[in-house]
């Protein structure tokens, strides 16, 4: 009877230990949608100038240089490509939930999705916008884990709309404050396609609040790549984000006039 | 009797003379022979392609506006007694793979169409191809493709080694597979360099379509292409169990008409119906073969008649003799028209001959070097398609050209009275 006893409150104590620690279904589901939120501004207008780098084993390194101009409230945003001189004036609009791109030689503008790829780097069109991890997906699992030296919840998420590029993901999230560490995408049948690392974030001070904006992200591509030697290398891409400013934009930024006007210049 | 031989002595007595007779309808006919053998060999390869890559000599689709057919085996069941017994007759599903890549140890490449196919069914059909690795043995539902040569050498893949198949489905979102190369294909032409062949239940597996639906059905004749007269007996027959739009000579019109047709209905598509895409190269390659070998028979006509009146205008003498004993002028003209039939028909044997060696020797010839010229080659070379009835008839219109010319040409020189045919001096 002693030694019952003694056992049941060992596995009480363990219990009530681990327990403090177990994130809840609710909390799950409340900081996926804090993952979201972060990665929006819809109180405000958001503008950073964006470096791509991408890296194709065997073909060396590809830079561009670029202008982002986002209205997440109205579901608006502008690139516009800066470098290097060859694309020059090219951009990328979206309003009215079409995405449109602009090339300053034929000075026409050609309908685009934001599945496609940006400017033929292991970026899509989507990663420049608002995440919808709670909205289009559901939590299949999630468990915590460590991520280097930080403490995340590892959500692995199933689309549950149809207009979704990948129809399956995982990500890592920082349990204290909600930001994605580590995406993972996959194919509906599970296959992995594309990494995304965002090693850093940078706290930028906007009249609506503190907002985080990844100061770089790495995109490692899956299926792209060249086997040099016996290994297989893949395609990545560094996106860097400076001079982020949440300073109200003119409404003609988000118009094609606008592309028009820039590219001449 | 007399007059033939009285036209052969002449011939053989004249031979130095109508030796460039005899040349230029040797080379004129051999050539021209030539010429048709080749472009219907061209043709011909291009249409044993074309029945690969539309899985037959017939297509029936239809049944609903989006062209999917749902009950594909009930549908092969009712059609079976309306083709001869020994007709594959197969369902398909061609995909158009705009957003179909496959990739391999980092590469990618795109793909135009990947048909989904009944391997078992179509096993006959598969057995004809110049496979360079590996086989089209593939069961119901395994994770195997047939790629072509040329997408097997940008992959750098090899039978047996495993690739990923990305689709972005219609909604966009993207699915992949992993697929065992069972096969690689020599085909480099249009129809097969960009176009892959799976099992038709994984691909709607994979592509998201209803599992046992397919978009055609294809009919296969192993006797070869069914001609106009049994493919109206087959319309007539189809009408009598559906509803059937009329035969068109381009499939486009039967697309173009859907969203009017009352459905169910289906369309039987023949195979040239198939080809209109490249018609215009049909076209042009006939135009230019009837150009070649009209200015050829010109050139044998006008040489052999312009000749042939010098010829007889240098034998006025003899004709002289001829009427001065008593020979009617027909017989005369009959035994020199004799006397060209001969030539131009012995031309034309030889010519024959001449065009059989041409075609061997264009067999030997490599010309899968030419972009998109495979689809008229044979394993990479040109086959010419050796027809006794085109021989037939070139050498009766040769012939009766040439005569007729040289009917014209000598008609003043038979005309001559033997007084003044005997005054001239040769």
């Amino acid at each position: 009877m002693k030694m019952t006893k003694k056992l049941f409150f060992g596995f009480l104590i363990f219990f009530m230990l681990f327990s403090a620690h177990a994130i809840t279904k609710g909390q799950s589901e409340t900081l996926l949608k804090l993952a979201q939120d972060n990665t929006g501004f819809f109180g405000t207008d958001f503008s950073a100038n964006y470096t791509v780098v991408q890296e194709k084993p065997g073909e060396g390194k590809s830079i561009i240089e670029a202008v982002l101009y986002r209205r997440d409230k109205n579901s608006k945003w502008t690139i516009l490509i800066t470098g290097p001189a060859k694309e020059k004036g090219k951009g990328y609009l979206q309003y009215d939930e079409n995405i449109w791109f602009f090339d300053p030689a034929d000075k026409r503008f050609t309908f685009t999705s934001a599945k496609d790829k940006f400017q033929n780097t292991n970026a899509n069109n989507s990663d420049f916008t608002p995440q919808r991890y709670y909205s289009d997906y559901s939590i299949e699992s999630y468990e915590e884990v460590k991520l280097g030296n930080y403490d995340c919840v590892l959500y692995e998420l199933k689309a549950k709309v149809d207009n979704v590029t990948y129809p399956i993901l995982k990500i890592w999230v920082t349990k204290d404050d909600g930001l994605v560490r580590k995406k993972e995408d996959y194919s509906l049948s599970g296959q992995k396609l594309r990494t995304t690392a965002v090693p850093q974030y940078q706290k930028v001070k906007a009249p609506s609040g503190t907002y985080s904006i990844p100061t770089s992200m790495l995109i490692q591509d899956n299926l792209r790549g060249k086997k040099i030697g016996d290994k297989v290398q893949y395609e990545k891409t560094q996106i860097t984000i400076k001079n982020p400013s949440f300073e109200k934009v003119s409404d003609s930024v988000y118009t094609k006039p606008y592309l028009e006007m820039m590219s001449g210049k | 009797m007399k007059l033939f031989s009285m036209s052969l002595k002449s011939i053989l007595h004249r031979r130095k003379q109508y030796v460039s007779l005899m040349l230029v309808c040797f080379f004129g006919v051999g050539v021209s022979l030539f010429c048709l053998f080749l472009i219907d060999g061209m043709l011909k390869a291009l249409e044993d392609k074309a029945r690969v890559y539309y899985g037959g000599d017939l297509q029936l689709i239809g049944e609903t506006r989006s062209l999917n057919i749902k009950k594909p085996e009930e549908i092969i069941e009712t059609i079976k007694p309306v083709f001869p017994e020994d007709a594959i007759i197969s369902k398909r599903y061609d995909l158009d793979a705009d957003y179909a890549s496959f990739y391999f140890e980092g590469t990618g490449v795109r793909q135009r169409v990947i048909k989904g196919v009944d391997f078992e069914a179509e096993n006959p059909l598969f057995s004809t191809w110049n496979f360079v690795e590996g086989e089209a043995e593939i069961s119901k539902g395994t994770d195997s493709i047939l790629i072509s040569e040329p997408i097997a050498r940008m992959l750098q893949i090899h039978a047996g080694d495993s690739l990923t198949f990305l689709y972005k489905r219609g909604n966009g979102v993207i699915n992949t597979h992993e697929l065992i190369v069972k096969g690689i294909f020599r085909d480099t032409s249009l129809f097969g360099m960009y176009t892959s062949y799976m099992d038709i239940d994984l691909l709607a597996k994979i592509v998201g379509y209803r599992s046992g639906w397919c978009n055609r059905i294809v009919i296969y004749f192993s006797e070869g292409t069914p001609s106009k007269d049994e493919v109206n007996l087959y319309q007539s027959k189809l009408e009598e169990l559906f509803t059937m739009y009329k035969l068109v000579e381009d499939k486009k019109e039967f697309y173009n008409q859907l969203g009017e047709i009352e459905m169910p209905c289906y369309a039987l598509i023949k195979l040239s119906a198939n080809l209109q895409d490249v018609q215009i190269l049909i076209d042009a390659m006939k135009a230019i073969a009837a150009f070649i070998i009209l200015m050829l028979v010109i050139i044998i006509v006008a040489g052999v008649s312009s000749t042939f009146r010098v010829i007889a205008m240098k034998r006025i003498n003899e004709i002289g003799i001829y009427k001065a004993i008593g020979m009617r002028r027909s017989k005369i003209t009959f035994m020199l028209m004799i006397e060209t039939g001969t030539l131009v028909f012995i031309g034309c044997i030889v010519g024959f001959f001449l065009s059989l060696l041409l075609s061997f020797i264009s067999g030997f010839i490599n010309l899968s070097f030419i972009p998109a010229f495979d689809i008229f080659l044979t394993n990479g070379m040109l086959k010419a398609h050796i027809s006794f009835s085109y021989f037939l008839i070139l050498s009766a219109v040769v012939i009766v050209t040439t005569l007729a010319a040289v009917l014209f040409a000598i008609r003043k020189s038979v005309r001559i009275s033997p007084c003044e045919a005997l005054a001239v001096t040769e």
